[in-house]
């Protein structure tokens, strides 16, 4: 998704000023796309050139409002109603590590779960805290929509890490620590 | 915040035929006011042994165990049973609710038993069912109610009165995950208006949502996670 698609679905609801629509793009993101108000007006004044959008009225500021086309209408519709496609496999930094120590004889795979277990459950909590802060508050719905969602991600890759570590039990794979570092430094300290 | 538990050096042991079992081998644990502590770990690990310490209804070993005030192992039945009654109460995964009391009722009942007149309880026992959302449900009977609103129902119970400390042994166990969801919110709320809540999951996902989290493993706490202190800006969380 681009700044584009995201005008082009809140100019749908009605015509709009290049400000307000800045903060209704930020507030329906639930604040994770900070836009700076140039990037907005380079986007409509692109979506005008490709004829998705037209100024409408000019108010006594001087300020230009915009409303969509036909063709921004059949644009943005067609954008809301294809779903996305994700590149598979998604390479995450977390499940390299993870299964990296799993196949490495060097590290202990069980003690690198743990760390990141106490990593990721410290990000759920100050999440749920978040979260927590703002469930009274319906005008929130975009931010607290995206904290749930984030909340689902840490509690899956805890529920995950779990999985490793029953299966590596299970399977008795659990490769023995070797003492390469330990090695290397008493050799460093030697030389000196 | 007001200290409500502190259990120092606990050692609870089981006889296994010729054998012993170490459930908790030298556990620390605090809970303060205001806090909501998960306790995790696998099956053996302990965890459920500790929420039984906490609740008086196992008397450790070795170590002590100070529950508001009162020293557990030391104290005698009538004073243990007094501790229980004015300052602990527990949610079991499997309710028991009694089946032939409304929902008032049966919240208002650890109050009766204390002593407090019938009027004075079903009062007490109306606050705590408003407390958890249920206020107009107090003439049902548990069979007319949800397995959700029996265990909020159950919290009701657990937090009558003057009771600060809430006690919760898998309480989202046999609940779907939209109750289990409401469930871990009221336990929240409890926490917020400052009670100190304790619950037992194997769910390391759900213990995530506590402000501390409490690992243990053969009898040993093997980790403890504690919420940042330092709030996370809204433009650090998007990455």
């Amino acid at each position: 998704m681009g700044i584009r698609e995201g005008l082009l679905v809140l100019l749908a609801s009605g015509a709009n000023y290049g400000y307000q629509l800045k903060l209704d793009f930020e507030q329906a993101t639930g604040e994770a796309w900070p836009l700076n108000i140039g990037q907005v007006y380079t986007t409509l004044q692109r979506l005008e050139r490709d004829g998705y959008v037209a100024e409408t009225t000019t108010d006594e500021e001087g300020r230009v409002a915009y409303a969509l086309t036909e063709s921004g209408t059949r644009e943005y519709r067609d954008w809301m109603t294809t779903p996305e496609q994700r590149p598979v496999p998604q390479r995450d930094e977390v499940a390299m590590k993870v299964l990296l120590a799993t196949v490495s004889d060097a590290v202990d795979a069980v003690e690198v779960i743990d760390e990141q277990r106490r990593a990721t459950m410290a990000n759920l909590q100050e999440y749920s805290r978040l979260r927590s802060g703002i469930e009274e508050n319906s005008a929130d719905l975009a931010l607290l929509l995206q904290l749930d969602r984030l909340i689902l991600l840490r509690q899956a890759e805890l529920r995950w890490l779990d999985d490793v570590e029953e299966r590596l039990a299970s399977t008795k794979r659990r490769p023995k620590h070797t003492t390469h570092t330990a090695t290397t430094g008493t050799k460093a300290k030697e030389s000196t | 915040m007001k200290q409500l538990i502190s259990i120092r050096e606990a050692k609870k042991r089981y006889p296994n035929g010729t054998d012993v079992i170490h459930a908790l081998d030298g556990v620390d644990f605090d809970l303060h006011e205001g806090e909501l502590v998960a306790i995790t770990g696998r099956s053996g690990s302990g965890k459920s042994t500790l929420l039984k310490v906490c609740a008086g209804i196992e008397v450790v070993d070795g170590g002590t165990v100070t529950v508001a005030g009162t020293q557990l192992e030391k104290a005698t039945p009538a004073t243990l049973a007094a501790t229980r009654r004015h300052h602990i109460g527990v949610v079991f995964q499997q309710l028991n609710l009694l089946p032939s009391l409304t929902a008032l009722e049966n919240v208002a009942l650890p109050l009766e038993l204390d002593g407090v007149s019938v009027s004075e309880a079903n009062a007490q026992a109306q606050i705590a069912l408003n407390r958890v959302e249920l206020g107009d449900r107090g003439g049902q009977f548990p069979d007319q109610l949800s397995g959700g609103q029996r265990q909020r129902i159950a919290i009701a119970r657990g937090i009558v009165g003057t009771r600060k400390i809430l006690l919760a042994d898998e309480p989202t166990g046999a609940l779907d995950q939209r109750s289990g969801a409401q469930i871990l919110g009221l336990l929240r709320a409890q926490a917020d208006a400052g009670a100190g809540v304790v619950m037992v999951t194997h769910d390391r996902a759900l213990a995530g949502l506590a402000d501390r989290v409490v690992e243990l493993r053969d009898g040993v706490i093997s980790s403890v996670v504690s919420r940042p202190d330092v709030e996370t800006e809204l433009s650090e969380l998007w990455g």
